[in-house]
């Protein structure tokens, strides 16, 4: 395994993002490949550097994303990149999307889309295009997102592209259905399957992997890739150290104090409150969680060591993020908030939070004062996003008891014959080794 | 589950008596649909041990094989039900201009019609059979196909009008469901009187019953020196006459109860008042009844696993019948609505005023609503209940000592003479409704899912 | 208690709640025609379905424990003792390399340590060829389907024979080989769809693995449920306390499982335990300890304790009446 963080793994990263792109140009009808990226790993920095390499080439390049939002980004940062291409955004009548850089078309009608450039829609537009594109087919398909998109979908158009490229953050939550779906369970056809299994189930490829994060500091990148990327193998793009934060000191530091000094001198802490239980709005919690952005913004934080150029050496409150895993707990830190007269604090629900990066996360555990730890609380999905949002640190919040109740739920596995792979037990298992891992850094309130 | 029906579950559990969660039966029920209760032989998920069947309590018809391990016997069994399913369907389409409706006990049964579908065509033991077994399989598939009416599984429709005082997963037994239902439940399964202290208890009694698809343990224990009796006979070539007797009074007397708690879960389905928009959900099913019929009676085949496209395609179909069925339950049934109320996914108030509201050119109504406190937020997207083509979003949520306030403003969908009047009560719902455009499926699996591995899934039944 | 072995239909009946469960004599006599099956002919059909991954039928050769060590009425204990030092000396000459190119050990027989207790298991074989790993061969009577199996099967037999590769990976460390040896992806050998011909289909049971793993090194429930289980004999006069002492958590899925779960439903009930009920109305009735409770708050609407469970639930049930009132037209 890969642990030399820094420079050299920055050096390693590029060299093998170099090499998909120049390989990209020799890739023969018919091939497939699979780019695994870990959190904060510049995915779309990659599908940005594919497309107008492929363009060059004279290739035609329809680029598939999974929701209007993402396509969205995804065109306007490729405009601004590479202001002379010339990109066509295919939308649906009932998007409209906010302005796009003048290299952009917004275009509603496939027939007309051809032949302008780079075309870039969701997996839905382009299925409800397939017919008025009558036998069109693209030189390139590039999917982003690929393993939130299902296999069900790619069906719809996967007789468009001639090549795939299908890049995707294997930690994410996969596609589900909320319908009745074991007549399929664990067969090649099943349609709720993600892109890259379903592709993987008929075609003998071995995925890439982007060896780099580069939004999360050394100490979280140690954390996150045995909890939730056991699999691939990749680096921080700083050395421990090379990251720092200060704060000026707590007169007579406090609980809330100590968690702060913590996180910000080892990159992570755990706040633990005395365990209770309590509904899962726990008002003490949403206050300890208030209290720690508080004083945090009280003590004149400033960045000290940060690669990034642009950053502003204040961190001010939109640098710093509160995540939870329901709707009424963001409420209720929301309320925690507005009282202590903090109101521009980002507070939002995991999925919200997808695909953002601040410098410091605040988490409300999934499984804090939970009676029980069931697939939805357990799911790898959500307690990743909440723990790779930080380029600094980040602080997780949690009554007492969560030991416990992993050891007292224990999944018995998803029961998938032939599927070496089991989410609800890899959950399960990201949930303990982040929580061993947390405990080094717990203070209790 | 929801706030509303855990609370009452625990209703039922303190008071021992089921609590109603829907006022109106979503799924249409016909008053003469076919009664399917069987047992298969444990240890053997595709035999067919002894069923009873029929459209009328009082006059079933009789299936039995002494032991279905013996391939004769069982395709005998497999025949008879064949052509029991084949006349009542044709029966059904020429009489009733309808479908057949079946009614099995469990999800387990119903799953269960999945395995004599596949095991009636894998045999080929006549046309008849095989397209019988294919007509199983479209019933089975379509036990999953949300709001689809045209094979009930007993416990699933109970549940979802009644919470018990028990777990989903007791739920399962039909009898110990039903008792939570009607105290008499036992006595009308049993056909004779039994006195249990409690709910808890006659439920635990009810468990010992068959109610699934398998005799007891207990029960095998003594049909199995039976069934050895009489394979010994046959293959001395004596008579069996009597000990087929005997066998299959023993085991009639293990269907029965299912039989007689398929016609009580019947009953009690049937007495609730039916949802305006179940007829709809029927009708539906007749039309895709009747496609998928006509492409069997054109001589057309069943996969035994389901293509790439046929996969993607239900489920895509599914969804969006999942999406109209829970929306139209909000509307067809005030207990639903008050549980999505309960939970924040719709407000129900009183018309306090009627405003409008100038937007560039056009104006837009505004309807100011009288609630209980919501947790409903400024920006939610919502409809009208009793009028759903009228789109709104809340644009102010306003709280003072007169009461609670939410402003919509009516985005599409409202004519002019569709206002709604002050003091009227109205509902705003946040359920998403199902796109109803669906892509077109392609004929064939495109390139990216089909491979030169092996495939071996369309066995048959080799021994 | 699976683990330890302990007769759990024996501690029910003892406890006054028998389950109805126990296994059908069909369902016995099928497991047995179709072992027999595979089996038969000197392994003709198991020999076959291992061809493809390796297996050369010709010089593999079986080591037949059944053969060798009957199991004899009393001394059975005897004769598992026998069976599992066999497999312990034909385990260490593959390791060691004095087997012949091809072993397949019927019935291998594996003793495995938790915490302070030993438990035996018996393998439906495993086998071993030149140039693979060894391989845990489970036989079940169960159709695979047209490619599937129920979700609860295959959970229940991968952490079966997760326990089985886990002690034969602690047999071979124990005789200083590399545990790496066997694999963790097992064969299962089952019915093809509606017929008796077999099939089989290799399944990874890493990740159980991982768990059972994890487990030992926490130190916690497996090893607790073991020792535990350890004091509770039959022979205990008073087997309910003794039972109480092992504090199992009641839900309602451990009636598919347990034999003792009826009896822990009789007490969930006695006490209003909200697990009994699943988990949405433990969700609601957080913190407010036992179903009467919310019960009679959800009745009179008044919270009978000042705290945040009693407040919350109670809110619940004014917000539930306020929007009745509304829509039946009987708001203020």
């Amino acid at each position: 395994m890969m642990t030399d963080h820094g420079p050299n793994a920055v050096h390693a990263a590029d060299l093998h993002v170099a090499g998909l792109i120049n390989q990209s140009a020799a890739l023969p009808a018919g091939s497939i490949r699979i780019v695994d990226a870990p959190a904060g790993a510049g995915k779309t920095g990659l599908v940005t550097r594919l497309i107008p390499a492929y363009a060059r080439r004279g290739h035609s390049v329809a680029v598939v994303t999974q929701t209007n939002e993402q396509a969205d980004d995804l065109t306007r940062r490729l405009a601004t990149e590479q202001p002379r291409l010339a990109i066509v955004r295919l939308v649906s009548a009932a998007h409209n999307p906010s302005p796009l850089p003048a290299n952009v078309s917004l275009l509603t009608n496939p027939a007309h889309a051809i032949g302008h450039g780079p075309i870039v829609a969701t997996a839905d537009k382009w299925a409800f295009s397939v017919e008025a594109l009558g036998g069109t087919r693209f030189r390139v398909g590039i999917i982003d997102e690929a393993y939130q998109m299902a296999g069900g979908k790619l069906l719809y158009i996967a007789d468009l592209f001639e090549s795939l490229d299908l890049v995707g953050d294997p930690g994410q939550l996969s596609p589900f259905s909320q319908v009745d779906t074991t007549s399929w369970a664990g067969l090649a056809v099943d349609p709720t399957r993600n892109a890259v299994d379903t592709i993987r189930r008929h075609h003998d490829i071995v995925p890439t992997c982007i060896p780099l994060t580069r939004r999360l500091p050394a100490h979280a990148a140690d954390l996150i890739r045995p909890a939730f990327y056991p699999t691939l193998d990749f680096a921080a793009a700083t050395a421990l150290g090379m990251r720092r934060l200060a704060t000026d000191a707590a007169n007579a530091p406090t609980a809330i104090d100590r968690s702060i000094d913590t996180a910000l001198a080892e990159g992570w802490a755990m706040l633990t409150l005395p365990s209770k239980a309590v509904p899962r709005t726990d008002r003490q919690l949403a206050d300890a969680i208030a209290a720690l952005a508080v004083n945090l913004l009280s003590r004149n934080p400033r960045r000290v060591h940060d690669e990034h150029p642009h950053l502003p050496p204040t961190i001010t409150a939109d640098r710093i993020a509160i995540g939870a895993s329901h709707r009424d707990q963001v409420g209720s830190v929301q309320r925690a908030l507005d009282a202590a007269g903090l109101p521009d604090v980002i507070v939002d629900t995991a999925n919200r939070l997808q695909g953002r990066e601040f410098d410091v996360v605040i988490a409300w555990h999934p499984l804090s004062s939970q009676p029980e730890a069931g697939a939805f609380h357990l799911d790898v999905g959500r307690l990743c996003v909440l723990t790779t949002r930080h380029r600094h640190a980040c602080i997780v919040v949690a009554r007492a008891g969560i030991d416990r109740l992993l050891d007292d739920c224990v999944p018995v596995g998803e029961g998938i014959l032939g599927e070496a792979n089991d989410r609800t037990i890899s959950g399960w298992e990201a949930n303990t080794i982040v929580l061993d891992h947390l405990q080094r850094y717990e203070v209790l309130a | 589950m929801t706030s509303l029906s855990a609370l009452a579950r625990i209703r039922a559990f303190s008071t021992g008596v089921a609590q109603p969660i829907r006022a109106k039966r979503h799924r249409y029920l016909s008053s003469h649909p076919l009664v399917i209760a069987y047992v298969r032989m444990a240890g053997e998920p595709f035999s067919l041990w002894g069923a009873l069947i029929g459209k009328d309590q009082r006059d079933p018809q009789w299936l039995f094989t002494p032991d279905p391990r013996n391939r004769d016997g069982q395709s005998a069994v497999f025949a008879e039900l064949a052509s029991i399913l084949v006349a009542r369907s044709n029966q059904s389409m020429a009489n009733d201009l309808e479908p057949l409706q079946i009614l099995v006990s469990n999800n387990t049964a119903a799953s269960d019609l999945r395995r004599f579908g596949r095991v009636m065509r894998a045999r080929y033991i006549t046309d008849e059979v095989s397209y019988a077994g294919a007509l199983l399989d479209l019933y089975a598939q379509s036990a999953s196909a949300p709001g689809s009416a045209l094979c009930i599984a007993a416990t699933q429709a109970l549940s979802i009008q009644r919470a018990t005082g028990q777990s989903v997963f007791e739920d399962q037994n039909l009898a110990s469901q039903l008792v939570w239902w009607t105290p008499s439940a036992l006595d009308r399964i049993n056909g004779s009187p039994t006195d249990f202290a409690s709910t808890f208890e006659s439920a635990a009694a009810a468990e010992e019953l068959a109610m699934g698809n398998l005799t007891t343990p207990d029960s095998d224990r003594l049909f199995a020196p039976l069934v050895e009796r009489y394979n010994k006979q046959r293959r001395n070539d004596s008579v069996t006459i009597d000990i087929e007797a005997e066998l299959g009074a023993a085991l009639r007397s293990q269907v029965e109860p299912i039989w007689n708690a398929i016609w009580l879960a019947h009953e009690l389905l049937l007495a609730i008042p039916q949802a305006r928009t179940a007829g709809d959900r029927w009708a539906d099913d007749a039309r895709q009844f009747a496609m998928q019929k006509d492409w069997l009676d054109r001589g057309g085949a069943r996969r035994f696993v389901d293509s790439p496209m046929r996969a993607a395609r239900v489920l895509s179909s599914w969804e969006s019948s999942q999406a109209d069925l829970i929306c139209n339950t909000v509307i067809d049934d005030d207990l639903a609505l008050l549980e999505v109320a309960l939970d924040g996914k719709a407000v129900v108030g009183v018309v306090d005023s009627v405003t409008e509201v100038r937007r560039g050119r056009v104006r837009r109504p505004v309807i100011v609503l009288r609630c209980p406190p919501t947790e409903t937020a400024v920006g939610a997207e919502m409809w009208l209940r009793n009028n759903p083509k009228v789109e709104g979003v809340v644009t102010r949520i306003v709280e003072n000592p007169a009461g609670h306030f939410v402003h919509f403003e009516v985005t599409a969908g409202m004519r002019n003479n569709q206002m709604p009047t002050p003091k009227e009560r109205i509902s705003f719902i946040a359920l998403d409704r199902s796109f109803f455009r669906k892509p077109k499926t392609p004929t064939e699996a495109p390139w990216t899912h089909t491979s030169c591995r092996p495939d071996d899934l369309q066995g048959g039944d080799d021994d | 208690m699976d683990a330890a072995g302990i007769d759990k239909v024996a501690l029910a009946r003892r406890l006054g709640a028998e389950s109805p469960r126990g296994q059908s004599p069909f369902a016995i006599s099928r497991g047995d025609q179709f072992e027999k099956r595979v089996k038969r002919d000197e392994f003709l059909e198991l020999f076959a379905l291992l061809r493809p991954f390796g297996l050369d039928p010709i010089t593999v050769e079986a080591l037949e424990l059944p053969d060798i060590i009957p199991l004899e009425g009393s001394a059975i204990d005897q004769s598992l003792t026998e069976r599992a030092a066999a497999t312990r000396e034909a385990l260490r000459s593959i390791a060691d390399g004095t087997a012949p190119p091809g072993l397949v050990i019927d019935k291998a027989t594996l003793v495995w340590r938790i915490g302070e207790v030993d438990v035996r298991l018996e393998t439906d074989a495993i086998a071993w060829w030149v140039g693979g790993l060894l391989r845990v061969v489970e036989i079940k009577s169960y159709p695979i389907e047209w490619g599937q199996l129920a979700a609860d099967k295959v959970s229940a037999l991968s952490w079966q024979t997760a326990v089985y590769v886990a002690a034969v990976q602690d047999t071979l460390r124990d005789l200083g080989f590399d545990p790496a040896l066997v694999s963790t992806e097992i064969f299962l050998v089952c019915p093809q769809n509606t017929g008796l011909r077999p099939t089989i289909v290799a399944h990874d049971v890493a990740p159980q693995l991982r768990l059972l793993r994890r487990y030992e090194l926490r130190e916690d429930s497996l090893v607790h449920i073991a020792s535990a289980a350890g004091h509770v004999s039959l022979d205990t006069e008073h087997p309910a306390d003794a039972f109480a002492r092992l504090a199992p958590s009641y839900q309602p899925n451990c009636l598919s499982t347990c034999d003792l779960a009826r009896y822990c439903r009789q007490r969930a009930q006695r006490v209003g335990e909200p697990r009994q009920l699943g988990s949405e109305v433990v969700q609601l009735t957080i913190g407010l300890g036992d179903l009467a409770r919310a019960f009679a708050m959800g009745s009179s609407g008044i919270a009978d304790r000042d705290d945040d469970a009693a407040r919350h639930f109670v809110g619940l049930i004014e917000h539930l009446r306020q929007i009745e009132a509304t829509m039946n037209g009987s708001a203020p």
